[in-house]
């Protein structure tokens, strides 16, 4: 070897040796540094130390992750495109042994030789390549220097690695602790929270326990309680004081010393049943007082059941039922008092319960209908009454029943004697306690079938008396039928004369006849309704009761009357009122009524002069209840003394007249629940008034008279009975 | 029509205002209606009237007082009475007062007819008598008075 030869490689060891020196400085350096910054500064000297092309370095993630990759290329290569070229070129090999590498790959037409070195024993840390275009790379003390820095490396990203690791665990560490520490915090508040509230719910159940002595103590009752065999163990206070014992002398059995000897076999007996059954049950006793007295209390127990549902301990409470008790007895004896009384009274009496069903009939009752009261109590009182009477019955009874109006029936009762039925008026009240609910009916039944036979009699007579009077009353009427008979027959006359001439003419006229035949139809037509009308207060017939409209009544009567009036010269005027309720009534008896207020009238009107003689007839309404009707004249009038005698039978100031129109008028007014008066008026005449009562009393519900005509001072004082 | 004697009838009733003149016509007579005595004297037809057919019970005016209305007025026209509540009494009284007749309703045609013509005849008599009448109407009877013959 040349000695220049020998200063070149002396010069180049030296090199080497100050690259190994700078190299095995550098963990030192590397001591705390992240991987990334490790990788970055080996690059930098690898390349600075042995101008090469590329660095190449691959760390493997310690948890498993992503491999880092990192690659340096040489300044004048930096470029994107010789990136993806160098990452080409490697791609193949990265997993391959060292070993197995090519010395050189070929890139951009020229060569690349290339040195992989793992870092690791077995590559663990990764993998390092070292590349140059050089010819001569890579040269021995190269090799060496990749060698030493592949090693050092490994040893800085170990530790680097190893670091990270710590960090990683101090701080999961910290996370863990950190958690448990909240975990703890909460655990302690919610501890905190229960011993609080439970402290709470032992104050709280200081204060009930507190309260329910003092409940128990206060109860007005005596209250106690007993072991499941029935031997007491607990008195209220009420209980000791009543008795007058302490606690202990009324404990176990000895509570049974203060109940009444006469009470106590019973007492125990019922006592003994309660527990065996084991459900609540009660019993009345007699308890002693301290000062000796005894009274009645009713006992009642109740058995307290643990979760299995056994009875575990029995209370109890004992109530003063002394003064009910007392009252009961009287009720008793006040009962028994009425029953006798009852069988004494000659009527026969009745009672049923609130829902209607026979209770009691007394032997009266019984005897008189011949049947036996299992036979009739309940709802077989039905059978009482004739078959076409008891529906009724039945009706009205259910429908007091629920309202609780009196009962009031006329009905045929069964009567043994003479097996037949007779009218009986069966009365019945409700009886109701101080809340006003029914508690009892009390009912009786009359026998009334003669008093309603001589009634029925009675109503026959006047009945027919009015009809004798209405005959009468038409016949003052005569001249006036007769010309209201006569009007029409003489046009049916003077009509057929002259339709038989006008057909008799030469040529017949039988356009003319037609006409003079239909006019004799229609007069025809007139005069048998004058007839008709006549016939309906002729006939005789019985009382009908229907709905009557007043006004059209009284102006059916003014056509009757029109002719006689005019014949009489007196001039009608009329003051009808609208919208006047209906009365209810026979309206022919009703008509002879008002017919017979105004022949009176008339009548009293005949010694005036005509240009005087004036009528007035006005309906309205009296009051909310009632309609009237007055007849004013302009006649002699009458003295107010002889008001009282107006409607007496038999009394008249004419001389062709019976008198017994207004008494017979004043009958038929009463039976309709009416009233019928008269009163002289201020100026010349007087005043007759009917008033009747109306179902409507939709109008002057208020009580203020609607009347259309003048209203007399009578009827504002006393028209509203 | 002048030929015809003019007959009025005065009275309330419709039926009868409406039947009457009918079978007046039918005798051969003129006829009109007035439903009151008022309505008859207001008409203007009094000079024409050959006789009166009238109903004494009016309201207003009644039959009398238009027969004492008509006395002192001086018309001295024939007056045939109607009536419908009439008695035997009434009609002596009327006809002693100067109505020739009084008709009771209901009343025959033949009884209307002779009434008629008495009234009408009387009223020739009394007119010829004050030398009012024409001519031809006068020394005729009743019968030949009447232009048109009704058959009885």
């Amino acid at each position: 070897m040349e000695p220049k030869q020998f200063g070149a490689e002396i010069q180049r060891l030296q090199l080497c040796i100050n690259d190994l020196v700078s190299i095995l400085a550098l963990p030192a350096i590397w001591v705390r540094g992240e991987p990334s910054t490790i990788a970055q500064s080996l690059q930098e000297s690898l390349l600075s130390m042995l101008r090469l092309d590329l660095v190449y370095l691959r760390l493997s993630d310690p948890v498993g992750e992503a491999p880092l990759e990192l690659v340096r290329l040489d300044e004048r290569q930096q470029n994107p495109a010789r990136l993806d070229e160098v990452g080409r070129l490697l791609a193949p090999w990265l997993d391959a042994d060292p070993q197995g590498w090519p010395a050189r790959l070929p890139i951009g037409g020229g060569e690349l030789s290339i040195v992989p070195q793992r870092l690791g024993l077995h590559g663990e840390i990764g993998l390092l390549v070292a590349g140059s275009t050089r010819d001569d790379f890579p040269r021995k003390t190269e090799r060496l220097l990749i060698s030493v820095m592949a090693n050092q490396a490994t040893v800085g990203l170990q530790g680097a690695r190893h670091l990270s690791e710590q960090k990683r665990i101090a701080g999961e560490l910290d996370r863990r602790v950190a958690q448990r520490t909240a975990e703890l915090a909460k655990t302690n508040a919610e501890l905190r929270r229960q011993m609080s509230e439970r402290r709470q719910a032992e104050e709280a159940l200081a204060t009930n326990e507190r309260n329910l002595d003092q409940i128990i103590n206060m109860i007005p009752g005596l209250v106690w309680s007993t072991r499941t065999d029935g031997t007491a163990e607990f008195f209220n206070q009420h209980y000791l004081d009543y008795v007058g014992l302490s606690s202990d002398k009324m404990k176990g059995w000895g509570w049974m010393t203060v109940v009444h000897p006469g009470d106590l076999p019973g007492l125990t007996s019922a006592w003994r049943a309660i527990m065996a059954q084991g459900r609540a049950g009660e019993a009345e006793a007699r308890l002693r007082r301290f000062d000796g007295e005894y009274r009645w209390f009713l006992f009642r127990a109740n058995p307290l059941h643990d979760e299995g549902g056994t009875v575990v301990r029995w209370f109890g409470i004992n109530t003063d039922i002394e003064d009910r008790k007392r009252a009961e007895e009287a009720l008793r004896a006040s009962e028994w008092n009425l029953r006798r009384m009852t069988e004494t009274i000659p009527q026969m009496l009745w009672s049923a319960t609130p829902d209607g069903a026979l209770d009691h009939c007394n032997a009266r009752l019984l005897d008189y209908t011949g049947f036996s009261a299992e036979q009739v109590m309940g709802n077989g009182w039905a059978k009482l009454f004739h078959p076409e009477d008891a529906g009724q019955a039945l009706m009205v009874w259910r429908a007091c029943v629920t309202t609780g109006a009196p009962y009031q029936i006329e009905a045929r009762v069964a009567h043994a004697a003479d097996r037949s039925y007779r009218w009986c008026l069966t009365m019945a009240l409700p009886l109701r306690d101080e809340n006003g609910r029914i508690v009892k009916w009390h009912g009786s039944c009359v026998d009334m079938h003669n008093w309603k036979e001589a009634q029925d009699e009675l109503r026959d007579t006047q009945a027919e008396l009015a009809r004798v009077t209405r005959v009468m009353t038409m016949g003052q009427l005569t001249a006036s039928i007769a010309h209201e008979i006569n009007q029409p027959l003489a046009g049916i006359m003077t009509n057929a004369s002259t339709c038989l001439r006008m057909l008799g003419a030469d040529p017949p006229n039988v356009a003319g006849a037609r006409e003079t035949a239909r006019r004799t139809i229609r007069d025809g037509k007139r005069a048998s309704d004058v007839i008709a009308r006549l016939r309906v207060l002729f006939t005789k017939r019985s009382a009908a009761t229907e709905a009557v409209d007043l006004n059209a009544a009284t102006e059916e009567v003014i056509a009757l009357a029109s002719t006689e009036l005019q014949r009489c010269s007196v001039s009608l005027r009329t003051e009808l009122a609208d919208d006047l309720p209906p009365v209810t009534g026979d309206r022919v008896q009703l008509q002879q009524v008002i017919l017979n207020l105004v022949l009176n009238a008339v009548e009293a009107m005949r010694d005036v002069d005509e240009g005087l003689r004036e009528l007035l007839i006005s309906t309205g309404r009296l009051d909310a209840g009632h309609v009237c009707l007055a007849v004013t004249d302009s006649g002699v009038g009458f003295d107010a003394a002889v008001v009282p005698k107006l409607f007496n039978p038999f009394y008249t100031t004419k001389s062709d007249g019976m008198g017994i129109g207004l008494s017979v008028s004043r009958s038929i007014i009463e039976n309709h629940q009416g009233r019928l008066w008269a009163e002289p008026n201020e100026g010349a005449g007087a005043t007759f008034w009917f008033s009747l009562p109306c179902s409507d009393t939709s109008a002057g519900a208020d009580g203020s008279p609607v009347f259309a005509g003048s209203m007399p001072a009578a009827a504002k004082t006393t028209g509203s009975r | 029509m002048q030929d015809r004697a003019f007959i009025a009838v005065v009275d309330d009733d419709e039926s009868v205002r409406e039947s009457l003149p009918d079978l007046v016509r039918e005798f051969g007579y003129e006829a009109g209606a007035f439903s009151s005595a008022e309505e008859f004297l207001a008409s203007g037809c009094l000079p024409q009237t050959r006789c009166l057919l009238l109903d004494i019970a009016m309201p207003g005016m009644s039959g009398i007082d238009l027969q004492r209305e008509l006395a002192r007025l001086g018309q001295a026209v024939p007056i045939v009475f109607i009536t419908a509540h009439g008695d035997e009494g009434i009609r002596g009284r009327l006809r002693d007062g100067g109505a020739v007749e009084c008709l009771m309703k209901p009343f025959t045609d033949t009884a209307l007819l002779e009434a008629l013509d008495a009234a009408v005849h009387s009223g020739v008599q009394s007119k010829v008598q004050s030398g009012e009448q024409s001519g031809e109407q006068s020394g005729g009877t009743a019968s030949a008075l009447r232009p048109g013959t009704g058959r009885d």
